[in-house]
């Protein structure tokens, strides 16, 4: 379930935003309680908070007070941006080092990357 | 979330007094069967009148639960307290808790003892045989319910807490300290029956050292003395004692 | 309610041999605790006393600010349970629960009687009668459904089968989350449990060697995988745990934090970092390095 990568509420606190960027928590809409988080994953309750609370310092989930946590207006919008960043540095950056590696010239790189396009676009 | 609790000394009695119903209850149908059948047996075959004449079968049959309670004396702590202590009672308290129920099983065995006595002298008046009791007493005739009462209260009292300190020796000590304190722990019951001038010891103080029988009160101070320090020394030898993994 | 644990220059002697060695530690209450130790390490020791079945040789234990032993109001809140259980082999599983019900003030029936559902108990069977897993399933029932405020398994569930402790992780975080109070738990069932830990203490040979929150003491290892000089030249200063060489390759694994030189450094020289698994960082702390230390 977790693979120990990273910290547990780090995990979750990705899987909210996932769910945040797919669409699949809206704006505005309630996120399930640190409780629900903790019995589904069976993790310590603690654990599950500290994963809320890092969204909640990020900016991306706001608390009601008696209610529970839920999504802010501009999550989206920022989680979008934020990943686009990370996208050239560590997706980008990461294949371009691994194709010097082995002797990939980026013209073929940009060549597959024109194919997929084509094929996209038909 | 309160509930209505007993108070944990009194919980333990009543814990107690539930595991061993059965027991006690089976004892006495077994013993009182067996003495009926004695009775019936020696109702037919008696060789003489004569032979019957002048003794109470009753007085002897005291020894059987005597022996009983000592019997389940021993029994209590190795089997109980471990129990208790695990389910957030205190040694103290399981303590007073084994006090007070042997308190109440030596009173009702107490009982069942004075209800024998004028059944006997019923028996024996229909039979024309006259009853003498062979033993020392603290009562005289088979009629002072009170003395024979209260002699025998204090009587299993004193057995079952020698029985009681053999088991908390064994409990506290290795096991041959343990035999060394179960030769120790036989004094209570034999301080009872010298306090008492009744039975074995009682007898021995009278006929050989020739000791005279103090007065009443002074025998019912004694008696509670000694039960007192039956109670005392168990606290003693378990006030502090570990409860160990069960070896299984 | 919650209470709180504070242990002081604790120490517990066996005759000569000392089984508990100065341990000092404070729980807040009101979390999961996890007290892993290997087999000899004085966990069940350490437990006891809190527990009052022992007393300790020296030093102070205080729950709710009160020395626990022979202390009627501390005693009847915390409840120890172990796997063999302490009640006579004679007695039945409605006798256990019976003398249980009287003795825990907070005694939940209903939930007891949930649970024993749960593990199909069969309640007319004596203890002698049952299975190693039906006596761990008791135990546990008997740990839950008292609601005592500190609540102590001591490696209570190990004879249950795999989906059998799987549904106590499951009931135990449910009953935490209802009703919050102290658990403490034993184990070497890390993978499994380890989850569950909001803090981890560690045990050796009657040492406390860590007690930290289980997410950063998570943190704070680290594998390390590369050409052997630059790991070297890496792992200097650092606490090594462990290392294994493959050829030219070592992996090494350290405790500690990785200063951001250090990250960069491996990241350029094309080193492998990888996380510590809980279980990982447990074998590597109480390994025996051969020289009885």
């Amino acid at each position: 379930m977790f693979d120990d990568r990273s910290p547990i509420y780090q995990q979750i606190a990705d899987k909210i935003k996932d769910d945040i960027v797919r669409g699949l928590l809206q704006e505005d809409e309630q996120v399930m309680s640190t409780n629900q988080f903790a019995a589904f994953y069976r993790i310590n309750p603690a654990t599950a908070a500290k994963g809320f609370h890092l969204l909640t310092e990020e900016g991306i989930l706001y608390k009601k007070r008696g209610i529970g946590m839920f999504v802010s207006g501009e999550a989206r919008q920022s989680l979008i941006q934020n990943r686009r960043e990370r996208f050239f540095e560590e997706v980008v950056d990461q294949m371009l080092a691994e194709a010097d590696k082995i002797g990939v010239p980026i013209s073929e790189i940009i060549g597959r990357i024109e194919k997929a396009n084509r094929r996209n676009e038909a | 979330m309160t509930r209505k609790r007993r108070h944990p000394a009194h919980n333990v009695t009543h814990q107690l007094l539930f595991t061993y119903r059965w027991t006690f209850i089976v004892y006495w149908i077994v013993f009182i069967a067996i003495f009926i059948g004695i009775a019936v047996v020696l109702n037919h075959l008696a060789p003489s009148k004569e032979a019957m004449d002048s003794q109470s079968v009753w007085e002897g049959a005291a020894n059987s639960p005597k022996v009983f309670l000592m019997v389940i004396g021993i029994l209590l702590t190795p089997l109980s307290l471990a129990s208790f202590v695990s389910s957030g009672v205190t040694r103290k308290h399981f303590i007073m808790g084994i006090g007070f129920f042997m308190m109440v099983m030596s009173a009702i065995f107490a009982f069942v003892m004075v209800a024998g006595y004028p059944i006997e002298q019923m028996i024996y008046d229909k039979n024309g045989w006259s009853l003498a009791l062979n033993n020392p007493h603290i009562f005289t005739s088979s009629d002072q319910l009170i003395g024979i009462f209260f002699e025998y209260f204090f009587l299993f009292f004193a057995y079952f807490g020698s029985g009681w300190m053999i088991g908390s020796g064994f409990t506290r000590f290795q096991w041959q300290i343990g035999i060394i304190i179960s030769v120790v722990a036989l004094l209570p019951a034999m301080a009872m029956e010298v306090v008492l001038s009744s039975d074995w010891m009682g007898s021995l103080m009278q006929s050989v050292f020739e000791v005279e029988r103090s007065p009443l009160a002074a025998v019912i101070v004694l008696a509670i003395i000694v039960m007192a320090s039956i109670i005392g020394l168990n606290y003693l030898l378990i006030r502090r004692v570990a409860i160990k993994k069960k070896v299984v | 309610m919650t209470l709180g644990i504070e242990v002081k220059s604790l120490q517990l002697n066996y005759g000569s041999f000392r089984a508990i060695k100065d341990v000092s530690f404070t729980l807040a209450g009101g979390k999961i605790y996890g007290l892993l130790g290997r087999n000899g390490s004085g966990k069940t020791s350490l437990l006891s006393i809190l527990a009052s079945f022992r007393e300790q040789t020296s030093g102070v234990v205080a729950i709710g600010g009160e020395a626990p032993f022979e202390n009627a109001k501390i005693m009847e809140q915390v409840c120890f349970i172990q796997e063999s259980g302490y009640m006579q082999d004679s007695t039945s599983v409605a006798d256990v629960l019976r003398l249980s019900e009287s003795c825990w003030p907070n005694w939940d029936r209903e939930y007891a009687a949930r649970l024993i559902q749960l593990y199909e108990l069969p309640l007319k069977k004596r203890l002698s009668a049952l299975s190693r897993g039906m006596k761990s399933a008791l135990g546990v029932t008997v740990g839950l459904a008292s609601r005592a405020p500190v609540t102590i398994f001591d490696e209570a569930y190990l004879g249950m089968d795999a989906p059998s402790r799987y549904a106590f992780y499951e009931e135990l975080l449910q009953d935490y989350m209802e009703t919050p109070r102290t658990f403490i738990l034993s184990t070497h069932l890390i993978e499994e449990i380890g989850t569950l830990f909001e803090e981890v203490l560690i045990l050796d040979q009657g040492h406390l060697i860590m007690h930290e929150e289980t997410d950063a003491l998570r943190s704070r290892g680290a594998t390390i995988t590369g050409p052997d000089e630059v790991v070297d030249r890496l792992t200097e200063g650092l606490t090594v745990l462990g290392e294994q060489q493959l050829g030219r390759t070592k992996s090494v694994t350290v405790f500690g934090e990785l200063t951001k030189e250090q990250r960069k450094l491996a990241l350029a020289e094309g080193i492998e970092l990888g996380p510590v698994s809980l279980q990982d960082l447990f074998v590597h702390l109480t390994k025996r390095r051969g020289d009885g230390q």
